[in-house]
């Protein structure tokens, strides 16, 4: 069959024709018997592919990963938004006025809100590492507000000393990019580690802007690192015997977690080089630590959650953590697609 | 139109395309996920242009063309392996026939599918948008951004590499 008759019965099975070339055609095909046979495999082959297409369905995961989506979010309590606000405020108001006055009456040394380790100064940072997600300023001036104490709390520099550390405990600097990567790399070449063999290779997804120019920051990782290996630096992976064991091992191993107020779960989400975050409860058990994944942020909710390398990625503390945060909200994140981490620590896990 | 609703409605659509433009299950679920997130942050800006199938199918082809050019290959889709005739037979459309045609039509669906999926991309999609969907010509051609007359010949081959393919 000839390239013209091919397309002349392709047109024809679709009603594509004008009359005249259609009439010929019928003429054509009421003289050639061929013809007709191929236009009638034509018309049964179109036949068959509708039959596959209407065999196809979905499967039912597709359904239960868009819930988020078909919900309409965010679907948050049934207030008014400025109500939520005032009510977040309130209370964060209210904790760290406690705070704060419990710290400045009592003897002894002051509130220091980092977490017990060895560390040198942040001075050198740009800008918070961890901000808070932005609260109305309606009519309040930033300065009058209890909440820019917080700020200015959570992101004052740091004087360098070393403080004993026992136990170890995990810190949160974010994701990390590159550079640091390669100085982690470094360290443990020449500072093997018991608790290597848990951690896996480093993540080449890890945060590659912004932060390359923070020494400060850098130098802070150079020395967390010398006492946790990369990638483990959660309590319960510095705290475990050490010995080979891989990822899917520490699911099974890992220390016995409930989660009714003895977990705690944390996300970052790197937004143009400050880090937006909240906590929440683990609604079920991962391995402690921190995980890299890859979020979907939409109307600030958490509408997709992948591990980094996607569905290809097969690591199973990743694939927990961001089953996680799947659905979680996020209020100040743009939409969009962000690296993000996920900290899970298993408090008072023994 | 709600957002529920155009998922409700284009789900089975956009999942088959994507099962038939991804090397896997897996990555055809990924891929249709991707295409719906990128639908619900467009609805709003849909000001009905064009036909919210057309539309609709639009975000889907420019997501699979940009996901083959990430994966850097050619996709292939991947037979039906995990069906077996029975399961076809409980889904086919002809449940009164006798269990040797039914047996045999699910097979015949089979061979099909494995043939669409050896076909070259650019035929297969077009194949699959006019036989598989239902498109029209036109829609086919906003769709992949085609002249009308590349539309009409690839399917014209399309559907004469398909009758080779199944004689063999």
């Amino acid at each position: 069959m000839d390239e013209i008759t091919v397309l002349l019965l392709s047109r024809y099975v679709d009603g594509d024709l004008g009359p005249a070339e259609t009439s010929d055609l019928e003429e054509r095909l009421r003289l050639d018997a061929q013809l007709q046979k191929d236009l009638a495999a034509l018309r049964s082959l179109r036949g068959a592919v509708a039959a596959a297409a209407e065999r196809d369905e979905p499967p039912a995961e597709l359904d239960r990963l868009m819930e988020p989506l078909r919900r309409g979010v965010p679907e948050g309590p049934k207030v008014r938004p400025w109500l939520r606000w005032a009510g977040m405020a309130a209370a964060a108001v209210l904790a760290v006025t406690v705070v704060y006055e419990v710290d400045q009456r009592a003897p002894g040394p002051k509130l220091d809100p980092r977490p017990r380790g060895v560390y040198q100064s942040r001075a050198a940072e740009p800008t918070r590492r961890f901000a808070l997600a932005p609260l109305p300023t309606a009519s309040t001036p930033e300065e009058e507000q209890p909440l820019g104490a917080a700020d200015r709390l959570l992101a004052s520099p740091i004087p360098e000393r070393e403080v004993a550390v026992a136990p170890p405990v995990l810190e949160v600097l974010g994701p990390l990019n590159n550079e640091e990567e390669k100085v982690f790399a470094a360290n443990d070449k020449e500072q093997p580690h018991a608790d290597e063999a848990a951690s896996g290779p480093p993540s080449e997804e890890m945060g590659d802007s912004g932060a390359a120019a923070d020494a400060g920051r850098s130098a802070a990782r150079k020395t967390l690192t010398s006492q946790e290996p990369p990638s483990t630096r959660s309590t319960a992976a510095s705290t475990s015997e050490g010995g080979k064991r891989n990822e899917a091992a520490a699911i099974g191993e890992m220390a016995p977690m409930s989660f009714d107020g003895a977990g705690t779960g944390r996300l970052y989400v790197a937004v143009d080089g400050e880090t937006i975050w909240r906590s929440f409860d683990p609604k079920r058990r991962c391995p402690p630590g921190r995980h890299i994944v890859r979020v979907d942020i939409a109307a600030g909710v958490v509408v997709k959650a992948l591990p980094f390398g996607g569905v290809q990625s097969l690591a199973p503390a990743e694939t927990c953590a961001a089953d996680l945060v799947r659905g979680l909200e996020i209020e100040g994140v743009p939409d969009g697609e962000y690296r993000a981490e996920v900290v899970v620590e298993a408090v008072g896990a023994k | 139109m709600t957002f529920e609703e155009l998922y409700e409605r284009f789900r089975k659509p956009v999942w088959r395309l994507a099962r038939r433009l991804t090397a896997s299950e897996e990555e055809a679920l990924d891929a249709t996920q991707e295409i719906f997130l990128r639908v619900w942050r467009g609805l709003a800006g849909f000001r009905g242009e064009a036909k919210i199938s057309t539309w609709v199918f639009q975000i889907a082809w420019n997501y699979l063309r940009a996901h083959r050019r990430r994966m850097g290959r050619q996709l292939h889709f991947i037979e039906h392996g995990s069906e077996t005739a029975d399961e076809l037979v409980a889904t086919a459309p002809d449940t009164q026939a006798d269990p040797e045609r039914r047996v045999a039509a699910a097979q015949l669906l089979d061979r099909v599918d494995q043939a669409i999926g050896a076909l070259p991309e650019h035929f297969r999609v077009v194949l699959w948008l006019r036989d598989g969907e239902n498109l029209s010509y036109q829609e086919i051609a906003a769709v992949l951004d085609l002249p009308i007359g590349t539309v009409r010949s690839r399917l014209a081959r399309a559907r004469e590499a398909l009758h080779r393919a199944m004689e063999t």
